[in-house]
């Protein structure tokens, strides 16, 4: 983030990528030259419908190759490495259209997530009983918080599957948050989730930056983008246009053109956005 | 005609050592496909593995029972992997596919000329549990009462293989309710969720697969024994498609589901045998309608349509905790 003005050199950056690539075919749906994410802070992933938000979130977590490039994960090489060893080291995802996993309970999809358990080898269920039993009764009493948090405590023994839409993505929230995750990669996690409710969730998503989760999200909704990011990168046509405070990239002439003008623009204009982004 | 001895017929074939055979062969579909999803359509090949490994091993080269057992294990291991390391990091359907055709690929391999040095080609071998027959405590004597009796030879056959049902359903219902198993269902649901949370699907899938091939390939062996035979032709794709009637009557993802399917299987075929053959023999059904001979693929139409009312009334078999609530009413009732 070399052209950044306002000191966001000063952090670390969890997450580093240089050149990557994801083609289909003729179509080149990420083309990011170079991206990064400062440690600590809420970093909105913006742009128009097939930009290349979600499939670089898919290629950055393992869960789509790159063509080319390479990505750091806490100044590690990470590029390449399958899903489950980069959810292992800390970079947790979720799904732009939610996945639950239907037939378990709420508790059992929260449950699941807990890193490190014991008794997850056929060796240490069959004869680590005690130890994992132990292991899970700590577990079953985090996983009970994360959900009371997301006003789900109630459906705890509920299967996933009888829960809304909006309730879904709480759950894969809570789910990812049962993970103890180093960076939170969110793929529009608001969508679909009723307004008032999105405030707690915006909340929610404060507290775990709060406590030192960094998080990158997609969202659509401007409003939420400028009043919860630190930092925000926003993409079109695979590539990235610009990068900065919300403040910045809303004024950016390119982003403008792209993606604020071509279809928010009509109902907001982009420089009462950016003002926006310059409230406390 | 005699009920008592339709009834009689009934029950020794759903206790007797050819339903503790299924149930095993299901307990092990059960792990795959009733927990994890793995849809392996070659169970029968497993066993065919499993009764050869042991039997070629015992005829052949002289092992002792055990070690011929141990064989049979680790035939029914490496099945597991070539079957699982290639397909199980595709989609699904890749796995289906390769079961089904190397179950019936093994057989035809196993009952042709060539492999006949090793595997005695089509006519299989016979007599071959003497060791294993030599350990029977309860004697050449009958036991039972008038029609509900076993010979000594099939009550310690079926004793046997009830125990190790049992064994293979308690190792079942330690894994399902541990954290393992939590994985197992979690990847039946939605493979790529639990990938995200940070485990090895792939890994999971394999052991899976391999655990319930095992237990199919101890059902082989059971099989074997209790027959004191074995032909390539006992392991046909027929016999992968019953243990999964087994596990569909009884209840798929229930830990005790393919032991009641496995009784219900052979309740409902050795009763509708029986009721049939002296219902010809006795005229109530003419034998110009019907043959004694036409009885044994009929039996097996009955069993389907049980299959079918089954389906239709409760779907997920006997123990199906489904049916009763639905997700409807589930739903209804969180709202209320
Ligand atoms: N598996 C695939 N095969 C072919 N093309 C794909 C595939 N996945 C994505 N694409 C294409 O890549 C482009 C980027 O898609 P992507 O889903 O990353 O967009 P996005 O920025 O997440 O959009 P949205 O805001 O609508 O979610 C689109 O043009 C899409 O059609
Ligand atoms: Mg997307």
């Amino acid at each position: 983030m070399t052209s950044s003005p306002s000191g966001h050199e000063t952090t670390r950056p969890i997450l580093s990528a240089q050149g990557v690539q994801r083609r289909f075919g003729g179509l080149t749906a990420v083309d990011v030259d170079e991206f990064a994410v400062r440690g600590g802070t809420i970093t909105a992933l913006i742009g128009p419908n097939g930009a290349g938000k979600s499939t670089f979130f898919n290629v950055l977590t393992g869960f789509d190759r790159a063509d080319a490039g390479a990505w750091q994960l806490e100044g590690r090489e990470v590029t390449g490495l399958p899903a489950y060893r980069l959810a292992r080291q800390g970079m947790v995802r979720t799904f732009q259209l939610t996945r639950s996993l239907a037939d378990l309970t709420l508790e059992e999809n929260v449950l699941l997530a807990a890193p490190g358990q014991r008794g997850e080898g056929i060796g240490g269920a069959l004869f680590g009983r005690r130890s994992w039993r132990r292991q899970e009764a700590d577990n079953t009493e985090r996983a009970r918080e994360l959900l009371a948090r997301f006003g789900l405590e109630q459906m705890a023994g509920q299967p996933a599957g009888v829960l809304s839409g909006g309730q879904r993505k709480l759950l894969e929230m809570a789910r990812a948050l049962m993970s103890e995750p180093r960076l939170l990669l969110l793929d529009e996690p608001m969508a679909g989730v009723n307004p008032r409710l999105v405030e707690t969730l915006l909340d929610h998503i404060r507290q775990v930056r709060a406590e030192g989760t960094t998080i990158l999200f997609v969202e659509h909704d401007m409003d939420v983008v400028a009043d919860i990011s630190d930092d925000v990168v926003c993409m079109a046509f695979g590539r990235v246009l610009a990068t900065g405070t919300p403040a910045e990239v809303m004024r950016d002439p390119e982003v403008i053109d792209a993606y604020l003008g071509s279809d928010e623009a009509d109902d907001d204009d982009p420089a009462h956005l950016a003002g926006k982004g310059r409230q406390p | 005609m005699d009920l008592i001895a339709v009834l009689a017929d009934a029950v020794r074939a759903a206790v007797g050592p050819q339903a503790a055979v299924f149930a095993l062969a299901a307990v092990g579909l059960n792990l795959q496909f009733g927990y994890a999803g793995l849809m392996n359509f070659g169970q029968a090949g497993f066993m065919l593995v499993g009764g050869y490994g042991m039997t070629v091993s015992v005829t052949r080269y002289g092992a002792p029972l055990w070690l011929g057992v141990l064989v049979g294990l680790l035939m029914g291991f490496l099945l597991a992997l070539l079957l699982g390391v290639p397909t199980l990091r595709l989609r699904g359907d890749y796995l289906a596919i390769a079961t089904i055709a190397a179950a019936e690929i093994l057989r035809l391999l196993f009952r042709s000329e060539a492999a006949a040095p090793l595997t005695y080609g089509v006519f299989g071998v016979q007599q071959f549990a003497s060791d294993f027959y030599d350990l029977n405590p309860f004697g050449g004597g009958s036991y039972g009462i008038g029609r509900f009796s076993l010979s000594g030879g099939q009550l310690w056959i079926a004793l046997v293989g009830w125990l190790l049902v049992a064994a293979a359903v308690a190792l079942t219902a330690l894994l399902v309710s541990s954290p393992w198993g939590r994985v197992i269902r979690a990847i039946r649901n939605d493979e790529e969720v639990v990938r995200a949370l940070g485990k090895n699907t792939y890994a999971y899938k394999l052991q899976a697969l391999a655990l319930g091939g095992l237990m199919a390939s101890v059902a082989g062996m059971v099989l074997a024994l209790a027959s004191q035979a074995i032909t390539p032709d006992t392991y046909t794709a027929d016999l992968s498609f019953y243990a999964f009637a087994v596990l569909l009557l009884g209840g798929v993802g229930r830990v005790l589901g393919p032991v009641v399917g496995a009784v219900l299987f052979w309740l409902l075929l050795a009763a509708s045998d029986s009721l049939l053959r002296q219902a010809i023999t006795s005229g109530v059904i003419s034998d110009e309608v019907l043959s004694t001979s036409d009885v044994g693929p009929i039996r097996l139409a009955l069993v389907g349509i049980a299959l079918i009312l089954f389906m239709y009334f409760r779907a997920g078999g006997l123990l199906s905790r489904r049916t009763p609530k639905t997700a409807a009413t589930a739903k209804a009732e969180v709202a209320a």
